[in-house]
């Protein structure tokens, strides 16, 4: 079975933005997962921060 | 010193050299490329831009994610080659690691179907070839029939420089170009050969200009090396040579030992020693530029001009050769000219080697990141294979002669790590490896497997793969055109896919031969 070449491109062109798609979808996720930290690290260090200032005024 | 003006215009700068060449390929490409670039062809490259799209987006999400963790643990861009821990939480590094193998297996998926959709190229299941089974057995072909290709091409060449010794280089590119449209040779093979080519050429000219010049041996000795020879000196010029055969043994060192590039020059003593277990030596770079990969020198001590002199010269051509098609330059630093996807390899070892908890895992990063410094030494000892070999020479000798140490004032002509051990990079390495929590013990352990197990055990796969390959038919000048443009660690792989493609070997054996080279890749 031959396949004309425009038709091979087309094809690895399909491949290439499925790859493109499925990629953004994970760098949108490795952005969430950091941002989630990064939050938490903040409640974290904010509670940290009143429990001094509580304690300091007490 | 003769001018560059009184020469002529034969001589040409690395810039100039560069437009030399675009100026051919274009010229090539308006006259020649429509019919030699192939519908296949182009489907390949837009498929081969693809692929590396694909790998270098992969690699940097991979990179973006570390760099963003280590920005949360260490408020700083910390590298990870900058020996600072990183300690990530655990519950993010595993998180992270989730989505880098995701994007690690999307990548890989995405380049299995492009080459799936290769292999339907329709040349590559071309009239009268039956069609490959699959995509795998279409790639086989591909680059088992590039390095054929290549041996044909080097043949050829010699042969038709051999007997129109006067051919200019518009002849020379003649000749190749329709050896190219004939083999429909790939764009990137074009490339090196007119690059190659050109590069011959303009040695010839310089090699040529020099010898008219001064045709008294001990005059252009003296006026190529900038010091009057002790001895008696002869002079050979081959195509695109000049073989000097010194007498004196002073001045056989000089030409092989002394560094040009400084301006103080000085012979040692042990320059002496050494040069006096050599027989012959090939410089790619010396005192004058143009004749850069023209000289070579025989340690001749008195003798006539025998067939040992000539299994000497053959040799020292076999490097010249080399070094016209050559893609990377010997010598350079260990971290310099590695490609995106090696150092993204490093990298990953050096986060592996600061993260890990298991010493083991540990280990195998350190070995990883040591390899890279033998990088130079394989290159330098699959071309001595392929020099040795092409000539002769009994494969039990060149092993031996190529793991012999150059320690304790040993005999070591082919030490390449002992000039290791005057330089930061491995001092540093050293350093940074026990920084990272291996002990002395382990570190030298590493070393040792790196740099003499694994590396002895390359050198006599690479002679076995010569000796083999010339027991299935192939002349040793075939051999040595095909594997001198690949790496010494990929001979094996290279071997075994040509065998199994000319029906030399049959599937079983195949398929065993590549489990057990998996097997060993594993173990270390």
């Amino acid at each position: 079975m031959l396949v004309p070449n425009e038709e091979l491109q087309r094809r690895i062109e399909k491949e290439y933005s499925i790859f493109q798609t499925r990629l953004t979808g994970l760098r949108q996720k490795q952005n969430d997962i950091l941002d989630t930290h990064r939050e938490k690290r903040k409640a974290a260090t904010l509670a940290a921060l009143k429990k001094k200032i509580h304690a300091g005024k007490s | 010193m003769p001018e560059k003006a009184e020469l002529g215009d034969s001589f040409l700068t690395q810039a100039e050299l560069r437009t030399e060449i675009g100026k051919h390929l274009q010229e090539f490409a308006r006259t020649e490329g429509p019919e030699i670039k192939t519908e296949r062809e182009k489907t390949l490259e837009f498929a081969a831009a693809r692929m590396n799209a694909v790998d270098a987006q992969a690699a940097q999400s991979i990179t973006h994610g570390r760099r963003m963790a280590d920005w949360e643990e260490e408020g700083s861009f910390a590298s990870a080659g900058s020996g600072v821990k990183i300690r990530l939480k655990p519950e993010l590094a595993s998180k992270l690691q989730n989505v880098e193998n995701a994007i690690r297996r999307a990548a890989n998926q995405a380049l299995d179907r492009m080459s799936d959709i290769v292999a339907l190229a329709p040349e590559t299941a071309g009239a009268g070839t039956s069609p490959p089974a699959n995509s795998h057995r279409a790639w086989q072909e591909r680059i088992v029939r590039r390095q054929e290709e290549a041996a044909k091409f080097q043949q050829e060449m010699l042969a038709f420089v051999g007997d129109n010794a006067d051919a200019g280089e518009p002849e020379l590119l003649r000749q190749f170009l329709e050896f190219a449209r004939r083999e429909d040779l790939a764009t990137e093979d074009v490339q090196l050969g007119v690059g190659g080519l050109h590069k011959f050429a303009a040695r010839r000219a310089a090699a040529r200009a020099y010898r008219e010049r001064f045709p008294d041996p001990a005059e252009l000795y003296e006026r190529i090396f900038r010091r009057q020879p002790v001895g008696r000196v002869e002079v050979i010029a081959g195509l695109h040579t000049l073989y000097f055969r010194c007498h004196n043994l002073k001045d056989f060192a000089w030409f092989r030992s002394v560094n040009f590039s400084r301006p103080q020059r000085e012979l040692r003593d042990e320059n002496v020693r050494e040069a006096a277990h050599a027989g012959a030596s090939f410089r790619t770079d010396g005192p004058v530029p143009e004749l850069n990969g023209v000289l070579m020198a025989e340690n001749a001590g008195g003798r006539p001009r025998n067939i040992e002199s000539l299994i000497s010269q053959a040799h020292e051509m076999q490097h010249a050769l080399y070094d016209l098609f050559r893609e990377r330059k010997i010598g350079e630093s260990w971290w310099r000219g590695l490609s995106k996807r090696e150092t993204d390899q490093i990298r990953q070892a050096e986060y592996k080697l600061e993260t890990s908890e298991n010493g083991e895992d540990k280990k195998a990063a350190a070995r990883k990141i040591l390899r890279r410094l033998r990088v130079d030494a394989e290159d330098r000892a699959g071309d001595e294979i392929i020099a040795y070999l092409k000539n002769g020479a009994a494969g039990g000798r060149v092993f031996d002669l190529l793991t012999r140490s150059g320690q304790n004032g040993g005999n070591g002509l082919y030490d390449y790590f002992s000039e290791y051990t005057h330089q930061d990079d491995l001092s540093g390495l050293m350093e940074y490896l026990r920084a990272a929590g291996l002990t002395e013990a382990e570190v030298q352990s590493a070393a040792s497997e790196v740099f003499t197990v694994e590396y002895h055990s390359l050198i006599r796969k690479g002679i076995d793969v010569f000796t083999e390959l010339k027991q299935a038919g192939y002349t040793p000048a075939e051999i040595a055109a095909m594997l001198e443009k690949i790496p010494l660690g990929k001979w094996e792989k290279f071997a075994r896919h040509l065998l199994h493609a000319r029906g030399k070997i049959n599937y079983e054996e195949f398929k065993q031969r590549s489990r057990k080279s998996k097997a060993e890749k594993k173990r270390s």
